[in-house]
């Protein structure tokens, strides 16, 4: 429909002077497009556009060409306007919808000839369109519309996997192009608030922090950028996830909303059942809560604008723990199993429940500030405190004493966020300057809620039962005929005593952006990037296992069958080793040049024993990029993106000393070329070099002078109190024949250590070793792109992105003194052995000249010890993890009552190294993984990799259309399909790392394929012009599919090397390192975790 | 109509799916025949491992002769008769490799050992991949008869195979272990000795023929590739699978109560009493409870061959021998136990009478499991003292 206005081209003359320019986050879009005659098809220079937006208008001129473009807008959606200077016609265009970081065209005929005598405004009926032609990226964005009318999670770190290819991996993060979890980016409103331990971001993992998340209802934009990204974007192998916050307008609006899931409203969940174990559990709802209010507006008109949030949420669920005995019903001592040869387990009525409550207070601010046209200023205030008190981790899903103070952990996490950016347009906007300071910070502290167990040893029991334990009901040992004596209740890592590993850390980063954008024609038109990133991390953390001052450690006890003073137990102690030593410089006794290991149970002078570890590490990160955003004169539908990106990152120890220094070079290049120069289709392709950020895990755990004491076989007939039952995690183990210190230098004939399977120092407790000229972490990838505008309001995309690994960094050995070093395995390059072995010569000389002195004897082996595990290194496999992905995808925006997006992605992620996070173990180790511990972990690893799900299938949408009197009915949908996880058959073959494949990865299958259906049904009435209220419910799961999601895949707890190539046929022979054929896990491909089971959610949206 | 896409690139995107479909690893067996890479000689723990390319004894390789541990592998005494006695076909083995060179390495010097093995050494065929398990599965999970054979056949002697398909095949150039933790565990922790591949040990049930030529054959009709019909394929030393040594004659060695050191004026002492006329005292040994030890070359059946055993005092009283019982056994005067299959220890069970000539007589009817008997009657005296 055409409608008519007082207006004049004069008006856009003086809108062009004087505008107040629309723009404000550091994550904006850009528009371009062409203004041609109507009935000629000449291009129109000097046509006026003046585009009007949520914080007011930007206005340019056409060129020569009719072309005209606008960068740094605000994203929302714009009017457009188009005034020639001939005609008293206007021409306008709505509904532009501007997307962070995306360019789209929209072009205008004008009817110039006509010289229309009435002033007229002819409104374009047609969609703008919505195609991205300025870049080669894929991913998505949602929008607020979305995230508010399709069944979603609380956050957007749940909404992200809503994109094409992307799901949740183990680690509770959204794998991105075949990365793990923990190899994306976060930023919001242009700020890097990546969880600074891990990289990974908060998403209620228990016992580890994160990147600050935030509630849907504070956001105004999501765009998950899965690939093609320029060089203006770096730190990240996974994803870079755009957030971008509300802001205030001209107007006044907010909402006030709440949120509630109560337990009645939820299926049962599955419960996790160990087979040959007791102890399984459930974890069931109680509710979930959510409530808060948002708003925003102007304080002055057009130059001053706020913007508030705060929403509490507090969920509290329960853990029950289940009790289940076997049988011996033929009484030969061995329990009784089904026709598949499993356990034959009955549910025994001894239970325990665990209650667990969370709260998070969510709050945000923003103000924008526009002093000048073309000068904006934005501040930002984020903050997530959260505490919990509920189940943790460490009490290994299940196995937790019947006390259920034993399984609790008290656990706050407080993310801080503040952030200033400003912004000028400069010369006639050709220039752009933003420059931008920010402040994030996280505090975590995970300890016992009750102070006394902090003070006492945790005791883990192995190879125990419950009746020893708990005297279950139910678990009485079983006396047979032939004297064999049944337990009907085992239990393995059973946990009770103390809290156990206790942490403690404030990590901040801060971080400064100075950026520079300029539009200019030389040749074409050129839209020049540059600028400079600089961030300073830190980790300030403590460490320690809880237990009485003085006998701190953790306890690992076997106790024996019959008589469990027979038996024996395992600790580990924290130490530190002064500099200049090595873990090389500890044997099992003392004697030349070697102390024994057990003299780190004494503190001197401050290093050995240490009852808490403290460690601050560093980060120094400094990134340079430049970009060009090119099109040629003749051809300007064709936009050629070449690129930069050069990153500098220092990592330093806790005595502030520089371990890591890595250069990173990574070109982008792409093209993007919009073929019929209409906004409506577009063919693309990219290639880029993509480096990690190392995240400070790294450092703090191997360059915090962490080293932890590990005796094994320790026996109770030692300790004064030699009933482990008995024992109470008051230090017992301190009594136990502990060996006596050795002063350095000295022998004692006499000495003995009762660990029968001998004391070793692991972590080293300094620094590890690094390899020389050190490369950082990268991967390559190659994107390609076609779209096209299939209906007005209708595309349909197939995106095709390749990834394939560069180095990594990694710790790994390849000696036999275990001497951990940090390189890049697979592409250790020849110059660091080369100064390895110059390292080795020296130390030779110096032992030769000073052979009596232990120092150049522990030099001298600890230099043997690095070229060794360097060599191995060296010849370790070259690390693969290759991704190749398709994606169909179809988008279908907002129109006629309806909006949808579905995408199929048909995906293969193989090689032999996952990431940063290692699935199989549940392993958060960016750089410092297991990956690389010994050489015999490389074999059978080539493979599926656990991000593996090749047929991804996304679905979402929402139908809604006014009822009634001022009603409105929404209908909201999502669902997915996706395969299952590769699985596998694993050994102990490292004792504690369950990660030697025994036969080729994949070889076990996938978990089943999972499927699920949410929907949503909301209601909402208008109660004045401006103000609705709407009630919805959403409903999660609504078929209750709990399809396993993990399963157990630990076949044997033996040590058993891999079956090279082999098949499952091969199993049956498969022998142990002690000669003898496996014992197979009787939970081996059972579940570990299942789908959440359904819920509902009630909720009620007052906005105005 | 307009195409919604032009031509090309739906050709493009067709042959990227058609890329990105097939990047898969393949973890199957690599093709083809399972190479014979080493036979090792399980001599008392200690491996000696027979390669295609180990060599012929060369001149320098003799009884005794010094040698490196750490480089020379076994050599081929080729059978024959030239210039002399007849040499029967065995290997020579540098004594001194280490069972745990992760710990312990080898020393660089030892020397050659050209002597039969004992009759319980075991021989372990290790190939380059994984073999056909159906063949094993008709054993039922008992052990393999049907891998290889042994000669010369006896029917008191089977050949029994244990697959193994996970041994640790990754080698340098060198042979040496590119892995840390199986040479480690397998060897340091355990002491057992683990191959460098899949493998399939041989032992024979009950010895192997002592005495003898033996030669142990694999079957190349069981001893298949993964895909059942390719035979396993061996060259050079290791052709056809077969590796041929001696073994040592059926024998005993007896062990009795040595006298302690005498002091150092006792020799004067003897010397003088020497001088004074009369002979020497006789060394006596404390009336005590220690033990006298039997040792064969191969193993026994103490059940069977303990009543072949005499102990005399003074020439006429004959100490009845009873088998230890696990609950301590009968009265008798000296228990029998056999602590490893191929010695037999005796034990009284009060002090040794004093004063007294005590010899312990293996009979000659003594045999081993496969019923060879030993050449002749073994004996050892020792004296008791007051």
């Amino acid at each position: 429909m055409n409608r008519i206005r007082v207006g004049a081209a004069a008006l856009g003359l003086t809108l062009l002077v004087a505008a107040s320019v629309a723009q404000a986050q550091e994550v904006t879009g850009r528009v371009t497009g062409r203004v041609t005659d109507k009935d000629t098809g000449i291009p129109m220079g000097g046509v006026t556009v003046i585009m009007q937006g949520p914080q007011g208008e930007d206005a340019t001129l056409t060129d020569d060409k009719g072309e005209y473009r606008f960068s740094s807008l605000a994203i929302g959606t714009y009017v457009i306007r188009f005034y020639a200077a001939n005609t008293s016609a206007e021409v306008e265009q709505p509904d532009v919808i501007v997307q962070a970081d995306r360019m789209v065209r929209v072009n205008a005929r004008i009817a110039s000839a006509v010289q229309a005598a009435a002033q007229q405004t002819y409104v374009i009926t047609g969609k703008a369109p919505v195609i991205d032609v300025g870049s080669a990226r894929v991913g998505a964005a949602f929008d607020h519309d979305f995230m508010q009318n399709v069944p979603l999670g609380r956050t957007y770190g749940d909404v992200i996997e809503r994109a094409p290819g992307a799901f949740f991996d183990p680690s509770g993060n959204v794998s991105i192009g075949g990365a793990t979890g923990l190899e994306n980016i976060y930023l919001l409103n242009g700020m890097n608030v990546t969880g600074i331990e891990y990289g990974n971001l908060e998403a209620g993992v228990p016992t580890v922090g994160g990147g600050t998340n935030l509630p849907l209802e504070f956001l105004t934009q999501l765009d998950v950028n899965s690939g093609g990204y320029q060089a203006e974007f770096g730190g990240a192998m996974g994803g870079v996830i755009n957030t971008v916050l509300k802001s205030g307008s001209n107007e006044f609006h907010g909402s006030a909303f709440m949120a509630w899931s109560p337990y009645w409203m939820a299926a049962n969940p599955n419960p996790v059942i160990e087979l040959g174990h007791s102890l399984g559990y459930e974890r069931k709802p109680d509710f979930d809560t959510s409530i808060g209010v948002e708003v925003g507006g102007p304080i002055i008109k057009n130059k001053l604008f706020f913007w508030l949030g705060f929403a509490p949420r507090f969920t509290d669920t329960h853990v029950l723990r289940l009790t289940y005995a076997q049988q011996d019903a033929n009484g030969d001592g061995v329990a009784d199993t089904d026709a598949s040869g499993r356990p034959i387990m009955k549910q025994l009525p001894w239970t325990a429940r665990i209650p667990e409550s969370h709260s998070t207070y969510y709050y945000a601010g923003t103000l924008d500030f526009i002093p000048l046209p073309d000068h904006h200023l934005t501040l930002t205030l984020v903050g997530t405190p959260n505490f919990n008190n509920e189940l943790g981790n460490r009490a290994n899903g299940v196995s937790f004493a019947s006390d259920p103070r034993w399984a609790q952990e008290d656990l706050t996490k407080v993310n801080t966020d503040m952030n200033a950016h400003w912004t000028s347009k400069l010369f006639d906007h050709h220039w752009q300057i933003d420059a931008m300071t920010g402040f994030h910070s996280e505090y975590f502290y995970d300890r016992s809620p009750y102070s006394d167990l902090n003070n006492v040893n945790q005791l883990e029991f192995w190879g125990a039962n419950l009746w020893d334990l708990e005297h279950a009901p139910g678990c009485q040992p079983q006396n047979n005929a032939d004297g064999s004596v049944f337990q009907p209740c085992p239990v393995d890592n059973y946990h009770t005593g103390g809290f156990g590993l206790t942490r403690k850390y404030t990590a901040e980063r801060y971080s400064a952006e100075l950026k520079f954008a300029n539009l200019f024609e030389a040749g074409g038109h050129h839209e020049v990037k540059y600028g400079w990133h600089l961030e300073v991390a830190t980790l300030d953390e403590d460490t320690w296992y809880s237990g009485p001052l003085g006998s701190r450690a953790l306890i690992q006890s076997y106790p024996g069958a019959g008589d469990p003073s027979t038996g024996n137990f395992n600790t580990f102690s924290f130490f530190t080793l002064p500099p200049g030593s090595y873990p090389s410089g500890y044997g099992p006794a003392p004697g030349p040049g070697t102390q024994p290991a057990t003299n780190v149970l004494y503190n001197n002078g401050g290093y050995g024993y240490q009852d808490s570890l403290h460690a601050a590490v560093k980060s120094l990160s400094n990134a340079f990029f430049l970009q060009d955003s090119y099109s040629p004169p003749g051809l300007r539908n064709l936009t050629i993106n070449a690129g930069i990106r050069y990153e500098l990152q220092k990592m330093y120890d806790f005595h502030d000393v520089s371990f890591l220094d890595v250069s990173n070079l990574g070109p982008r290049l792409g093209a993007v070329y919009d073929p019929f120069n209409d906004g409506k289709s577009k063919i693309s392709v990219a290639y880029g070099r993509y480096f990690e950020a190392i995240p400070l895990d790294l450092a703090v755990r191997y360059f915090g002078g962490q080293g932890i004491l590990v005796r094994q076989g320790v026996p109770f007939s030692a300790c004064s109190q030699s009933n482990p039952y008995a024992w109470s995690g008051s230090g017992e183990w301190k009594n136990c024949g502990t060996p006596p210190y050795v002063p350095p230098g000295t022998t004692n004939a006499n000495y003995v250590d009762n660990a029968g399977s001998g004391s070793s120092l692991q972590n080293n407790g300094v620094d590890y070793p690094v390899q020389a000229n050190l490369q950082g972490q990268y991967q390559n990838e190659i994107v390609g792109s076609v779209e096209r505008q299939i209906a007005e309001d209708m595309t349909v995309r197939v995106d095709y992105q390749h990834r394939w690994l560069g180095t990594i960094i990694e710790d790994g050995t390849a000696d036999a003194s275990f001497t951990d070093v940090l390189a890049n395995p697979g592409h250790v390059p020849q110059s660091a052995v080369t100064q390895a072995k110059a390292n080795l010569y020296d130390a030779q000389q110096a032992a030769n000249a000073h052979p009596a002195d232990p120092q150049a004897l522990a030099n001298l082996n600890n230099a043997q010890a690095v070229l060794t595990t360097l060599q191995g290194l060296a010849a370790a496999p070259t690390p693969e993890r290759t991704y190749d992905a398709i994606t169909l995808s179809l988008n279908k925006r907002f129109a006629k009552y309806w909006l949808a997006r579905a995408s199929y992605t048909y995906s293969r992620l193989v090689g032999n190294y996952e990431g940063l996070y290692q699935a199989e173990q549940n392993y958060f180790a960016p750089n410092g993984s297991n990956y690389d511990d010994a050489p015999d972990l490389y074999l059978n690893q080539n493979g599926p990799l656990p991000n593996d799900h090749p047929n991804i299938f996304h679905l979402d949408g929402y139908y809604t259309r006014p009822v009634g009197f001022k009603g409105r009915l929404t209908l909201g949908l999502s669902f997915t399909a996706r395969s299952g996880m590769p699985r596998n058959y694993v050994s102990d073959l490292y004792a504690g790392q369950q990660l030697s494949l025994l036969l080729p990865r994949g070889a076990a299958g996938r978990t089943p394929t999972v499927t699920e259906l949410d929907g949503k049904i909301g209601y909402g009435r208008a109660l004045t012009d401006k103000v609705n209220l709407e009630a919805y419910i959403d409903l999660f799961n609504i078929f209750d599919q709990q399809a396993p999601t993990l399963t157990d895949d630990n076949y044997t707890f033996d040590q058993a090397v891999p079956i090279v190539n082999g098949t499952t046929s091969d199993l049956k022979y498969a022998k142990n390192t002690a000669g003898q054929p496996l014992n197979k896990n009787p939970n081996f491909g059972q579940a570990l975790a299942y789908q959440n089971p359904f819920s509902a959610r009630l909720g009620l949206r007052l906005t105005f | 109509m307009k195409r919604p896409f032009p031509r090309f690139e739906v050709l493009g995107l067709t042959a990227a799916l058609a890329l990105g479909g097939s990047c898969t690893p393949n973890n199957s067996v690599k093709p083809g025949a399972p190479v014979l890479t080493e036979m090792v000689v399980l001599e008392n723990g200690t491996p000696y491992k027979i390669t295609s390319s180990s060599p012929q004894c060369s001149s320098t390789v003799s009884e005794g002769a010094m040698c490196d541990p750490q480089t020379d592998g076994p050599c081929q005494v080729v059978g024959g008769s030239e210039g002399g006695a007849p040499t029967p076909p065995n290997w020579c083995r540098c004594r001194g490799v280490s069972a745990c060179p992760e710990f312990a390495p080898s020393p660089n010097m030892g020397t050659w050992n050209c002597g039969p093995f004992a009759p319980t050494t075991p021989v372990i065929a290790v190939f380059d991949r994984v073999l056909d398990t159906a063949p094993f599965d008709l054993s039922d999970g008992g052990p393999l008869t049907n891998v290889a054979s042994l000669q010369p056949a006896t029917p008191m002697a089977n050949l029994d195979g244990v697959y193994t398909p996970n041994g640790s095949p990754e080698m340098d150039d060198a042979g040496n272990y590119k892995t840390l933790l199986f040479p480690i565990y397998q060897h340091c922790v355990y002491g057992t000795y683990g191959t460098d591949g899949p493998s399939l040990m041989l032992v024979a049930d009950p010895q192997l023929p002592t005495g003898s030529t033996v030669t142990v054959k694999l079957d190349p009709t069981t001893v298949l590739a993964k895909d059942g019909r390719t035979p396993f394929a061996s060259s050079g030393a290791l052709l056809d699978g077969m590796v041929t040594f001696q073994t040592t004659p059926f024998d005993a060695t007896l062990t009795v109560p040595t006298p302690p050191p005498a002091p150092a004026d006792a020799g004067a002492g003897a010397a003088d009493g020497g001088a004074d006329g009369g002979g020497a005292p006789v060394a006596t040994v404390p009336p005590d409870m220690t033990a006298v030890e039997i040792d064969f070359t191969g193993p026994v059946d103490v059940t069977k061959d303990f009543v072949d055993i005499k102990v005399v005092v003074n020439g006429a009283t004959e100490l009845q021998l009873v088998l230890s019982q696990p609950d301590g056994g009968a009265a008798s005067n000296v228990l029998a136990a056999s602590p490893t299959p191929t010695s037999i220890t005796l034990t009284p069970v009060s002090n040794w009478p004093a004063s007294s000539t005590i010899t312990v007589t293996v009979e000659a009817t003594t045999t081993d499991l496969l019923g060879e008997p030993l050449p002749t009657a073994k004996s050892a005296t020792f004296v008791t003292g007051s």
